[in-house]
């Protein structure tokens, strides 16, 4: 009995396939890649919920129909106006930083739903197996197989846009791939030695499940999750930018490039090129940590998935 | 996928035909697919709030006339009912009629379906050649600033979202090259033909149609190729490591042959998967790009009816994409008892 806890103690101070915390984060903080990342990640992170603070202008106005001022409509960049200003004379950098805080929260929280949901199920069925197990994976399998962009669309034709179906249908597009890894995790870790114990010693499937097999598959759920943001960041913004995501006048990144698809013609190229920068530059952090958690945790083959 | 199975336990007559047999296994293991998405659909649909009928209804409509119009439609039935007839008309080929365009939905994709087709394997096509040249470039010369380079590029192309790639090659080739200079650099920005493209010549139009595909291809293709570079360059590492590429360098063997015929051959089998697996991407990539584009492909004519609140429509272009899935896997399927020998002679695979 004494051994048990020991046993069980050593598993959890690695993360999944024996890789140990200590070396594993001095190697990633020299990968300057991974680095760029994570102070990519952190900047957006501070700029959407410290700018519109700093950046006190009211992205709400229109100042050519609510200030009256003509020379606002598509006015280039400028002091007062540093990423210049949209056809409603709105300022594109209050709005661009508004906006983030709706796709970013969009995309983190349908992430967060999407992926937890995953790890949950996948991780039950793994663990279970039977049935249940094959019938699940078929379903995820299923909607692995489908262009997420096309169940988004058809989604949002049947119930209508809204910011919590948005989540939601991101999130049933997200659940797969937790479910795939957790499952698969689940399926490699259920017959080690230290689940054996705590099946000896009793412990109920849910303990053994969310308190034993689940800590040592966080590993490769921890790349996942970076990339899972940051597709469904994507998502939401392909989404608002057809005109089936976030509903103007609100801001999103994707709705603020479509806006500015029709100015395009008249030169106006910042009302598109700066929302689209700032996704590109936040999608690219996740991917970059994502990345460098990979190579950290699982030195050896490194396998993309699509 | 489960690609792991051994093809021994094909049926009966099928084992002398070991290739026919692992694609009639995969032909089954898509059955889910092709059965689970219009489930689905049909699920959201009868789930939605509001149903068919609603499209018909105009205020001050006797209440008598509603419940004949769901009689008509058959709303009526309880859902089991209508599933099993959603499926036999499913199968039989009749994808009802397009509220806003006044035809057969089968009409409407028919014509859009080639559209779609010409964009997606063009863009396929090109993304997996410079993606396999890029990738075995620097699988050739790994860690040196040129790779890093070429990854960063990769990197970055996978990132950016097809709708913004898009956006910007319009101004690009639609505002700033196009308004200076008339010549080779100004691309049409939008749809398939040029006004007044039946007055010309069968070379000419086929040169039209070109110059249209240029920019919706080449955004297309940007977003897949980095995936496919990324994943050569992998999976050529993996393989230039082996034991028999040094055995086929030291029997004197040139490096362009080691290169392609031992080692690319040996990466080319994973990467057949990653084609089937890219095309949920490709197909997502397409409903974007044609709306950039005005290109009139199955993805355009899907959101230009979620606005028209054309519900059919929406729904068949979503069972289509399905079977396109389906149909490119099937593709990806025969294409991998092309390349590996193991499943073409029944051998079970490593």
């Amino acid at each position: 009995m004494a051994s048990l806890p020991f046993l069980h103690g050593r598993e959890r101070h690695t993360l999944g396939r024996g890789v140990s915390w200590g070396p594993g984060w001095a190697w990633w903080l020299r990968n300057r890649w991974a680095v760029m990342g994570l102070w990519g990640v952190a900047l957006a992170g501070a700029a959407v919920t410290l700018g519109p603070w700093l950046w006190r202008t009211d992205p709400a106005f229109q100042g050519v129909y609510q200030g009256g001022d003509l020379s606002l409509r598509l006015a280039p960049p400028s002091l007062d106006h540093p990423l210049g200003t949209d056809a409603f004379g709105r300022d594109v950098l209050a709005r661009l930083l508004q906006g983030g805080r709706i796709s970013l929260g969009i995309g983190l929280a349908a992430a967060l739903l999407g992926v937890g949901t995953g790890v949950v199920v996948g991780g039950m069925v793994g663990y279970v197996g039977g049935l249940a197990d094959a019938l699940v994976m078929r379903i995820a399998d299923t909607l692995l197989a489908f262009p997420k962009l096309v169940l988004l669309v058809s989604l949002a034709a049947l119930f209508g846009p809204s910011i919590p179906l948005v989540i939601g249908t991101l999130a049933l597009s997200q659940w797969p791939v937790g479910a795939r890894l957790a499952r698969g995790e689940v399926l490699a870790l259920r017959q080690r030695p230290f689940v054996e114990a705590a099946r000896a010693l009793g412990f109920s499937r849910r303990r053994i499940l969310f308190g034993h097999v689940l800590p040592n598959a966080a590993a490769p759920l921890l790349v996942i999750f970076p990339l899972s943001v940051g597709e469904a960041v994507v998502m939401e913004a392909s989404l608002s930018f057809l005109g089936l995501g976030v509903q103007p006048p609100l801001a999103s990144w994707g709705n603020m490039a479509a806006e500015g698809l029709n100015p395009l013609a008249e030169g106006a190229w910042w009302v598109s090129a700066f929302p689209g920068l700032a996704l590109v530059a936040v999608v690219l952090s996740f991917n970059l940590v994502s990345e460098g958690l990979r190579e950290t945790l699982n030195p050896r083959g490194l396998r993309g998935h699509s | 996928m489960d690609s792991g199975g051994s093809c021994r336990n094909g049926g009966g007559h099928l084992k002398e035909l070991p290739l026919l047999s692992f694609v009639v296994r995969r032909l089954l293991g898509s059955l889910p697919l092709l059965v689970g998405v219009p489930t689905l659909v049909f699920l959201a649909l009868s789930l939605a709030p509001g149903d068919v009928a609603s499209v018909y209804l105009r205020p001050g409509i006797p209440p008598e006339t509603v419940v004949q119009i769901r009689q008509n439609l058959g709303l009526d039935e309880p859902l089991h009912v209508r599933y099993v007839r959603w499926l036999s008309s499913l199968a039989r080929g009749d994808l009802g009629y397009s509220v806003a365009h006044g035809v057969s939905v089968r009409r409407l994709l028919a014509t859009a379906l080639p559209n779609t087709l010409l964009l997606g394997s063009l863009s396929l096509g090109l993304s997996f050649a410079l993606g396999i040249l890029t990738g075995i470039f620097q699988a050739l010369r790994p860690h040196t600033v040129l790779d890093s380079f070429l990854s960063g590029v990769s990197l970055f192309f996978y990132s950016v979202p097809p709708f913004w790639l898009g956006t910007m090659l319009v101004l690009m080739f639609g505002v700033w090259l196009g308004s200076s200079a008339e010549g080779l650099w100004t691309l049409p920005v939008s749809g398939m033909f040029s006004v007044g493209h039946e007055f010309l010549g069968p070379w000419e139009k086929a040169f039209d149609r070109l110059r249209h595909l240029v920019l919706p291809t080449l955004t297309l293709t940007a977003v897949l190729t980095g995936g496919v570079a990324r994943f050569v360059r992998a999976a050529m590492l993996e393989v230039l490591g082996e034991d028999y590429i040094l055995a086929a360098r030291a029997r004197g063997l040139s490096e362009t042959r080691v290169v392609l015929k031992h080692a690319f051959r040996n990466a080319l089998i994973p990467l057949i998967t990653l084609g089937g697996l890219s095309l949920p991407l490709l197909l997502s990539g397409t409903v974007v790009v044609e709306f950039i584009f005005a290109w009139p492909g199955i993805g355009r004519l899907m959101v230009t009816s979620v606005a028209a609140r054309d519900i059919p429509v929406v729904l068949a272009g979503t069972v289509l994409m399905a079977f396109l899935v389906v149909a490119g896997n099937l593709l990806a399927d025969l294409l991998y008892g092309l390349a590996d020998p193991r499943i073409r002679h029944g051998r079970p695979q490593a």
